[in-house]
C-alpha cells in the first residue's frame, strides 16, 4: 500500500468518525410484526421510521447529521462480533451512535445486541431511539417503552441517550448526541500521539516559556 | 474595545494583523466588528474551541507506527485556517485585519467550552508545545497578533498572559481592586517567564473631573507599574503614562463601537487620540529600523464613516408576526370542514405609550381551497379575528362582520390597528372560524398531486404592513372518510342473479306478508371521523341537518322490484335500540306509494317506486335520544330484490351510495343548515336478470 493510501486509510478513526449501528429490523425480520408497507428494507439502515410521510431513510437521516458536524458517516455491521468490535472502536476513540427501532426488540437478535451495547457502556457510545409512525399506537407505545427500558437498564440515564418523537426531532437530537458523545471522547480519551519536537521545544526556551505545565496565574497574589 | 480600536488603527497604518478572540467564556470582540462580519452572530463560524477540538480529536486519531510522523500536528496548529479577512478600503497600504473569532455561537458553544479540559490539554496532549507552534506559525505571517483575553484567574487568562504573548497590554481602570489585581497578574507572568514578555500597563476609562483623586490613583499606578517599563528612561515612562491614558466617554457604554468611526481623527483629547498614541508606541517598539517614522494611520472617509457608524447603531427589533397553528386532519368529503383557528402572534415594534406610532394594516388570509364560512352580517358571523390582550379576548373587538370580504378562497380584515408590544412582549390575534371546501383538496379530487392538504398564506398591506415571518402554514391534513360497501349474503354472489323465467322472491307479491326471507344483499355506510354522521336537530326545524344516507338505484331492468329495509340492520344497533329506531326510510315520493311488507327479522321492508329504471332511497340518522349522537360510525341497511316469472326485462342494474345532504355548495355556518358532502358514489351492478340458459351451472 502506498504513503498517500495508508494516510487515508489512517485518517479514519477519531471522535470526527460517526459510526452508526442500525439496531433495526430487515422487511424479513419483521414480516410477523405489525408494521406498515414499505417501512422497513432490505437492511437496517433502510428503515423509514416516518413513512408514509416522511419516504427518508434513517441512514440518510444519520448521514446529514453526521455531515452537518463536519463528521465523517460510517456503518458498524451486525456481521462482526458486536463486542470486539465495539471495544476496538472504543480504542480508536470513534463515536458510535446506535440507531435503536423499538419495535425490532422484539426480534432476539436485535435485542441481544443492544443488550450488550449497554452492558459495556463505553464512553465513545450514545444511542438514539426513533419512535417512528408505527409505534403511534398508544398500548403499543407502552410496551415498546417497558421493553426498552428493560433491554437498557444502563444507557438511558446517561449523557448519550435521547428519543426521537417526530421527524421535526430527527436532526436535533441526533447532532445533540453526537456532540455530547464527541465531546465525552475529547474530555476522557488519551491520545494516540503527542508532539515530539526539539526545535519547538528549542525556540520555546530561548523566549523563556516553559511548555511542559499550564501556566497559572497565581490567585494569591491578586486583591 | 482597546483591542479592536488598535488592530483597527494597526491595519490603516499597513501592518498585517490578526485578532483572535480567546475570552472564551464571554466572548465579544466580534461585536466591535460586526458590521464587516459576514456572520455578525457567528452562528456558523467556527474558531478558537474548534481549532483547540480540532487538535485534541486529531491526537486521538489512531495511527500506525509507519505512517506516523513527528509533523504530525503541523496542519492542526495552522489557526489562520479559522481566520477570516475583514475587507476595507482603509487597510489599502499594505495592511490587512484576520479575525479569529472564540467560536461557533450556537447552542453547544458553552458545552464546547466548559467541558474542554486545559489541564488534560497540557499534561496529556502536549499543548504547551501545541500552542507554541501555533505561536510560531502565527508570527511567521503577521506583524501583529492581537489576543484578547479573559480577565482575572482562569484557565484561559494563563495560557493568554503567560505562553502566548511577546508583549503584554494590561488594561485596568484607577481603581484599588483594579490596580492591585492587574499588578498582581503582570507579577504572576513575570515570574514564569524567564524572558519578557514586555509589559504596557494602559488605564481605561479615565474620568478626569475627579482631580486630586486622579492624580492619587496616578501615583499609584506608577508605583505599582513603573518597574515593569524596562525599556524607557524616566522620562519616557512619564512620557509614556501621560499618553497613554484612556479618557471616559459615556458613549461607548451602550455599544460596542470602534472609536475609529465614532470619532473623527486627529482630537487629542479623545479615545480615538488615545487609541492613537498606544498604537503608535507598539508600533515604534517594533519598528524593524534605526529611525522610526511618525505613526499614521488611513482614517475613513467621512461618508465611509458615518455610514459605518450607522450600522453600529442598535436597532428596535421591528414588529413582526408569526403564524402558529395545531394542524389537524379534516374530512375529504366535506365541503364545510372546520379549519384550526390560526394565531398571529406579533413582537417588537415600539409601543404607542413609549411613543410609537399605532400600525394601521389590512390583513388577508387566502387558503388553498375555496373558503365555505357563510358570512352572514351583521351577527351571523362566523369568521373573525380576534385580537386578544393578555391572553384575554377584548370584548366586542371582533372586527364588526360587514367588513369582513369574502373572495373565493380569502378573507380580509381591513384597517386593523396594532399597537407594537415592544421587544420581548407580544400581542396575539386569532382568526377562527375558518371552513373549506375540503373536497376540492382531497384525496378524490383529480387536481391534487402528492400529499392533499389545507394551507393557509396571510398577507398583510396598506400603508403600514406589518412583516410576516413565515406567511404560509399548514392547516391540515386531508383524508377519506367514507367508504361505502355492497355486502352479499352469505352463500350469494354480486351481481344478484334473476332468474327471468322462475322469477325472484314471489312471495312479496302475494297478499299475505312472507314468513321469512332473506336479504339479496347488504349496503353498509361507514365513515373514518367520528362526528361526521349527525343527528337531526331537535328542533325539527329544518329537514337538512341530520347526515342522510342515500343509494342510487340505475338502469333498473323493468318488472324488478326493489324494497329496503325501513331501518339499519346493525347488530350492534339493534341492541342500543334508540340509534336503530329513529333512522327511518325518508318518506318521500321515491316509494311506492304506502307499501310496506314486513319480513322478519328486519322489519318493515318498503318498496321503491322505479321510474325509468331509477329509483333511490333515502335514510335519515333522526336519533333524538341524548348520549347516541356521537355513537354512529356505520349503518346497514338491508335490500330485496323482487320479480314475478316472465315478467322482468334482461339486464344489469346498478347502485351507487353517499351520504346527503348531496350538495354542490357553496355555504355554511355553524348556525344554518350545512350542505356537508360531495357525491362519491361511484355505480355498481347489483341486478342481473338473465335466461336460464345463460345462467352459469354454479348459479
Amino acid at each position: 500500500m502506498d504513503r498517500g493510501l495508508r494516510e487515508a486509510v489512517d485518517s479514519f478513526g477519531g471522535p470526527d468518525t460517526a459510526r452508526f449501528l442500525f439496531v433495526v429490523g430487515t422487511d424479513e425480520d419483521v414480516s410477523d410484526l405489525d408494521c406498515r408497507p414499505g417501512e422497513y428494507g432490505a437492511c437496517g439502515s433502510e428503515w423509514k421510521p416516518f413513512a408514509p410521510e416522511m419516504s427518508y431513510t434513517v441512514r440518510w437521516m444519520a448521514q446529514n447529521a453526521a455531515s452537518s458536524r463536519q463528521m465523517r458517516y460510517e456503518e458498524l455491521s451486525f456481521a462482526n462480533d458486536i463486542e470486539k468490535s465495539l471495544h476496538l472502536l472504543s480504542k480508536r476513540n470513534e463515536s458510535v451512535i446506535a440507531i435503536v427501532d423499538p419495535s425490532s426488540l422484539a426480534i432476539e437478535q436485535y435485542r441481544v445486541v443492544l443488550e450488550q451495547y449497554d452492558r459495556l457502556q463505553l464512553d465513545n457510545s450514545g444511542i438514539v431511539v426513533f419512535w417512528g409512525m408505527g409505534s403511534d399506537n398508544r398500548n403499543a407505545r407502552v410496551g415498546l417503552s417497558e421493553s426498552l427500558t428493560r433491554t437498557l437498564p444502563n444507557t438511558r440515564a446517561a449523557h448519550g441517550y435521547s428519543e426521537v418523537q417526530s421527524f421535526d426531532d430527527v436532526t436535533s437530537e441526533l447532532v445533540s448526541t453526537l456532540v455530547k458523545v464527541r465531546n465525552r471522547i475529547l474530555a476522557r480519551a488519551d491520545p494516540g500521539s503527542v508532539i515530539e519536537d526539539k526545535r519547538i521545544v528549542d525556540l520555546a526556551g530561548e523566549q523563556g516559556i516553559r511548555v511542559d505545565q499550564k501556566p497559572i496565574i497565581q490567585a494569591t497574589r491578586i486583591g | 474595545m482597546c483591542l479592536a480600536n488598535i488592530a483597527w488603527l494597526l491595519a490603516s497604518s499597513g501592518h498585517k494583523t490578526l485578532v483572535v478572540d480567546w475570552d472564551l467564556e464571554a466572548p465579544g470582540l466580534h461585536r466591535f466588528f460586526h458590521p464587516f462580519l459576514p456572520d455578525p452572530e457567528l452562528a456558523s463560524t467556527d474558531g478558537l474551541i474548534e481549532f483547540l477540538q480540532e487538535y485534541v480529536a486529531e491526537a486521538l486519531r489512531p495511527r500506525s507506527a509507519k505512517t506516523h510522523s513527528a509533523d504530525w500536528y503541523a496542519r492542526t496548529s495552522k489557526l489562520t485556517r479559522y481566520a477570516f479577512s475583514l475587507r476595507r478600503t482603509e487597510f489599502s497600504g499594505g495592511g490587512t485585519l484576520d479575525f479569529v473569532p472564540a467560536g461557533r455561537q450556537d447552542a453547544g458553544y458553552a458545552s464546547k467550552v466548559t467541558s474542554f479540559d486545559w489541564e488534560r490539554f497540557f499534561t496529556r496532549f502536549g499543548g504547551g508545545l501545541f500552542l507554541q507552534a501555533v505561536r510560531e506559525h502565527l508570527r511567521s505571517i503577521y506583524d501583529f497578533v492581537l489576543i484578547d483575553s479573559r480577565t482575572g484567574v482562569s484557565d484561559i487568562s494563563g495560557v493568554c498572559t503567560v505562553q502566548m504573548p511577546d508583549e503584554l497590554v494590561v488594561a485596568f481602570t484607577y481603581n484599588h481592586q483594579n490596580i492591585k489585581g492587574a499588578a498582581a497578574v503582570v507579577a504572576s507572568v513575570v515570574e514564569q517567564r524567564s524572558k519578557g514578555p514586555l509589559i504596557w500597563p494602559v488605564p481605561m476609562r479615565v474620568e478626569l473631573a475627579e482631580k486630586s483623586k486622579l492624580e492619587t490613583a496616578r501615583f499609584a499606578v506608577r508605583e505599582a507599574f513603573d518597574r515593569y517599563l524596562t525599556r524607557q528612561t524616566a522620562v519616557d515612562r512619564t512620557a509614556y503614562w501621560g499618553s497613554v491614558e484612556i479618557p471616559h466617554d459615556p458613549y461607548y457604554a451602550f455599544e460596542e463601537v470602534l472609536a475609529t468611526f465614532a470619532e473623527k481623527a486627529g482630537v487629542s483629547n479623545s479615545v480615538l487620540g488615545a487609541m492613537e498614541r498606544i498604537t503608535s508606541w507598539l508600533v515604534q517598539e517594533n519598528s524593524t529600523t534605526d529611525q522610526p517614522s511618525k505613526f499614521k494611520w488611513r482614517a475613513p472617509e467621512e461618508e465611509d464613516r458615518l455610514k459605518a457608524l450607522d450600522k453600529y447603531a442598535r436597532r428596535l427589533a421591528p414588529l413582526t408576526c408569526k403564524l402558529e397553528t395545531y394542524p389537524t386532519v379534516v374530512r375529504g368529503e366535506g365541503l364545510c370542514e372546520a379549519l384550526p383557528e390560526v394565531v398571529l402572534r406579533f413582537t417588537g415594534g415600539l409601543p404607542v405609550s413609549l411613543g410609537g406610532t399605532p400600525h394601521v394594516m389590512s390583513v388577508t388570509a387566502f387558503v388553498n381551497t375555496t373558503l365555505t364560512s357563510r358570512f352572514i352580517p351583521p351577527d351571523g358571523i362566523s369568521v373573525g379575528l380576534v385580537p386578544q390582550a393578555g391572553g384575554k379576548p377584548i370584548s366586542g373587538s371582533i372586527k364588526p362582520p360587514g367588513s369582513i370580504r369574502s373572495a373565493g378562497n380569502a378573507v380580509s380584515f381591513p384597517e386593523m390597528v396594532i399597537d407594537p408590544p415592544g421587544v420581548g412582549q407580544e400581542t396575539v390575534w386569532w382568526i377562527r372560524g375558518l371552513r373549506a371546501n375540503v373536497a376540492e383538496r382531497g384525496a378524490r379530487s383529480q387536481v391534487v398531486l402528492g400529499d392533499p392538504h389545507i394551507s393557509l398564506f396571510v398577507a398583510t398591506s396598506g400603508a403600514d404592513p406589518v412583516a410576516v415571518q413565515n406567511p404560509q402554514i399548514r392547516l391540515a391534513s386531508v383524508r377519506n372518510g367514507f367508504q361505502f360497501q355492497i355486502l352479499p349474503e352469505k352463500n350469494g354472489t354480486l351481481p344478484v342473479p334473476i332468474s327471468q323465467e322462475k322469477g325472484h322472491n314471489v312471495e312479496l307479491f302475494g297478499e299475505r306478508e312472507p314468513a321469512a326471507l332473506g336479504l339479496s344483499f347488504r349496503v353498509r355506510f361507514e365513515e373514518g371521523f367520528a362526528g361526521a354522521f349527525k343527528t337531526k336537530n331537535q328542533e325539527g326545524s329544518s329537514a337538512t341537518t341530520g347526515t342522510r344516507f342515500l343509494v342510487d338505484f340505475s338502469n333498473v331492468p323493468s318488472g324488478v322490484e326493489i324494497f329496503v329495509t325501513e331501518s339499519c340492520i346493525d347488530s350492534h344497533a339493534s341492541q342500543e335500540g334508540p340509534v336503530l329506531a329513529p333512522v327511518v326510510v325518508y318518506v318521500g315520493s321515491n316509494v311506492a306509494g304506502q307499501r310496506q311488507r314486513r319480513v322478519p327479522p328486519y322489519g318493515p321492508l318498503v318498496q321503491l317506486r322505479s321510474s325509468g329504471g331509477t329509483c333511490n332511497a333515502e335514510w335519515e340518522w333522526n336519533c333524538a335520544a341524548e348520549g347516541t349522537q356521537s355513537g354512529l360510525r356505520a349503518c346497514t341497511f338491508g335490500v330485496v330484490l323482487a320479480a314475478r316469472p316472465n315478467k322482468a326485462a334482461l339486464g344489469i342494474g346498478s347502485i351507487s351510495g353517499t351520504l346527503g345532504p348531496v350538495s354542490d355548495l357553496i355555504l355554511a355556518s355553524e348556525y344554518g343548515p350545512i350542505p356537508r358532502f360531495i357525491n362519491v358514489g361511484e355505480p355498481q351492478d347489483v341486478i342481473d336478470v338473465r335466461n336460464a340458459d345463460e345462467r352459469p351451472a354454479s348459479a
